[in-house]
């Protein structure tokens, strides 16, 4: 064999090698579909679902007990906690006026909302961190949330303000619907930002009916059946 | 016998080349133990892949409920805790093996830094090696959610909730590593926590042993003739300096693992609030404490007007960052030939007052334990900016006496 380049030979090479790079670049896109960059499945629909009836708060109320019910909405991965307050307050539904309902995702990192162990226990009984203010002060603060991640406190009386912590917003608000004749509650919205960690960050507006999307704690959304009773997923 | 046994040993050797020198030879100021923190970290990663293997024999990356309810990876890992003879001892140990393995690491990186190691030509090695130990807290963070505690859970909730806050590529990151669902992210940690990232590390260790091969020792801080120094083979001198090591390192591991057992905790349930508080591991308390402080709300909201969805998580990761990338670049920095600490007091101080912070970083939360519980979350930005302050005086007070010093060092 001679030494002489075969130029054609070497274009041929060339342009299998562009070819290749363009294959690879294509199959990025690929790639990225297939880990899920863009979250899955379609987009859902905000349901209205009956959380509970007055009478189930008075009765805690009336045994002593924070009136406080938890429940999943708009996903079974999604815990929220609805309140009877005892005092007119904004935007609060039922004949008082008193009835508010609140995300427990604390719109910082993600954490759920709860109570702590060394806490007096007549004030956990209902597992939630509403009667009393967090443990630095607690005769400064009356019905707050407290995030037992960073320490960040909301104010249920104030559309879920935050008074302390590092928290940048109020966790978001469910919408709430009062029927005078039954005394039931239905749960038909959201309002506030998409719930942290459990759908697009970031993205603010009234209006998320359109935005409903599963993020890391999946989920479906809930129903009659699931919305007090929605840990299994 | 003895005569078919040497034959079988020259076999192997004109295959495999057991007496040839294919490592570079140690000189004799390497026998000391501070030369061998990254050889430390490497004996405590094999003992986390034996034992690591062993667990993964009876772990369930799941959070589907077994028939009690409780997620298989909680329950297969109460398994291994209850059942599985010596199980317990054997997650300690996978446990203490990876702090083990972290501390020798932060050590490495410490004496590196003050002898000056990261000059050239050696910058490429500091840089992968830094590389090394994001993969390192990386397979740490990922193992710390398998066994689906509650504190594990909700700690990996916030590691991923930081990590979909960076500007750009947060939903990429959160979807990638965690996909939608408890059960991606079970699957997907277990992924990385045994496949993704010790493969990495390796891959980089080969990378970086290459180029230690190729440069060596660095040099001693005293000055010493080199045509003085003393050479030894990796056999049987320094293999028998490693096997010390490893038993040191094991026995220290086992005392450890079965004096205080490591408590598994109550299962994350979606359908229970957490009941105790939230923490990381301690060797990611600094970033934390960084976390949980309320930054002025002007701070925030002037990052909130830069387009920054969630300020007060990505404030303290520009901290965080901007030491990070202040490591990275350090070769590009301190670019003098003086190797010698005294000779180098500008890194000096910035590095004592960099591990000053860490160290008082991560120990105030210990130190409050409970922190808000005793502090208002402003006191805490207050307590944690004074000590800070002052311990950054405190380092460079050290380090001036010890300048000041001639007789030492």
């Amino acid at each position: 064999m001679s030494d002489e380049i075969n130029e054609k030979r070497r274009t041929f090479v060339k342009g299998l090698l562009g070819l290749s790079i363009l294959s690879a670049i294509a199959g990025v896109g690929t790639i990225s579909a297939y880990i899920g960059t863009s979250p899955p499945g379609t987009k859902l629909q905000y349901p209205r679902v009956k959380v509970a009836n007055i009478n189930e708060l008075i009765s805690l109320q009336q045994k002593g007990l924070p009136a406080v019910i938890p429940f999943c909405y708009p996903l079974t991965s999604e815990p929220n906690i609805l309140v009877k307050i005892g005092k007119p307050v904004k935007d609060g539904v039922g004949p008082d006026q008193d009835i508010v309902a609140f995300s427990r995702v604390c719109q910082h990192l993600g954490c759920t909302i709860a109570c702590l162990p060394n806490y007096p226990s007549d004030k956990c009984n209902s597992g939630y961190y509403v009667e009393i203010g967090p443990p630095y002060a607690p005769e400064k603060f009356n019905n707050v949330m407290f995030c037992p991640c960073h320490g960040s406190v909301y104010d249920l009386t104030d559309d879920a303000k935050v008074v302390s912590g590092p928290a940048p917003r109020p966790v978001p608000r469910v919408l709430l619907e009062y029927d005078n004749t039954t005394g039931d509650i239905y749960a038909v919205g959201m309002v506030g930002p998409v719930i942290l960690g459990r759908g697009p960050p970031g993205l603010t507006g009234t209006n998320l009916t359109e935005n409903l999307i599963p993020g890391m704690f999946g989920g479906t959304v809930v129903d009659s059946n699931t919305v007090r009773n929605c840990g299994s997923t | 016998m003895s005569n078919i046994i040497s034959k079988i040993a020259d076999w192997l050797d004109e295959r495999i080349g057991l007496t040839k020198n294919w490592l570079r030879p140690i000189p004799e100021y390497g026998f000391n133990f501070t030369y061998w923190f990254g050889a430390i970290a490497f004996i405590n990663f094999l003992i986390l892949v034996v034992t690591g293997i062993l667990l993964a024999f009876y772990y369930t990356p799941s959070a589907q409920p077994n028939p009690e309810g409780i997620p298989l990876a909680y329950a297969s890992t109460k398994y291994i805790d209850t059942q599985v003879p010596l199980g317990w001892l054997l997650r300690t140990l996978h446990l203490y093996a990876a702090y083990g393995m972290i501390i020798s690491a932060f050590l490495h990186l410490v004496r590196n830094y003050i002898t000056g190691a990261y000059k050239r030509p050696r910058e490429l090695m500091w840089v992968v090696g830094l590389l090394m130990g994001f993969a390192m807290l990386g397979s740490a963070f990922t193992g710390y959610l398998l066994p689906y505690n509650q504190i594990s859970f909700y700690a990996t909730v916030v590691g991923y909730n930081l990590a979909l806050s960076i500007p750009g590529v947060g939903t990429f990151l959160g979807y990638l590593i965690a996909g939608s669902g408890t059960q991606d992210i079970v699957q997907r940690f277990f992924l990385l926590h045994i496949y993704l990232m010790p493969g990495i590390l390796l891959i980089l260790l080969g990378i970086k042993l290459y180029m230690f091969e190729n440069h060596g020792l660095h040099d001693p801080m005293r000055d010493v003739k080199k045509s003085f120094i003393k050479l030894y083979n990796w056999f049987p001198r320094g293999v028998y300096f490693v096997g010390v090591l490893f038993l040191i390192d094991l026995s220290i591991l086992l005392i450890f693992a079965s004096l205080f057992p490591n408590d598994l905790g109550a299962p994350y349930n979606p359908n229970n609030p957490p009941v105790v508080e939230i923490l990381p591991e301690w060797y990611f308390y600094w970033v934390y404490e960084l976390i949980r402080v309320q930054y002025p709300t002007s701070l925030l909201s002037w990052l909130s007007s830069l387009g920054i969805a969630n300020p007060a998580a990505v404030f303290p990761l520009i901290l965080v960052f901007i030491a990070v990338l202040y490591l990275f670049f350090l070769p590009a920095i301190d670019r003098g030939k003086e190797v010698h600490p005294k000779r180098r007091f500008w890194t000096i101080v910035i590095g004592a007052i960099m591990f000053g912070e860490v160290i008082m970083l991560s120990f105030i939360p210990w130190l409050f334990q409970n922190g808000f519980i005793t502090l208002d979350t402003m006191a805490n930005l207050v307590v944690m900016v004074v000590s800070l302050l002052l311990v950054d005086i405190l380092m460079i007070g050290i380090v001036t006496i010890i300048f000041a010093y001639k007789k030492w060092l």
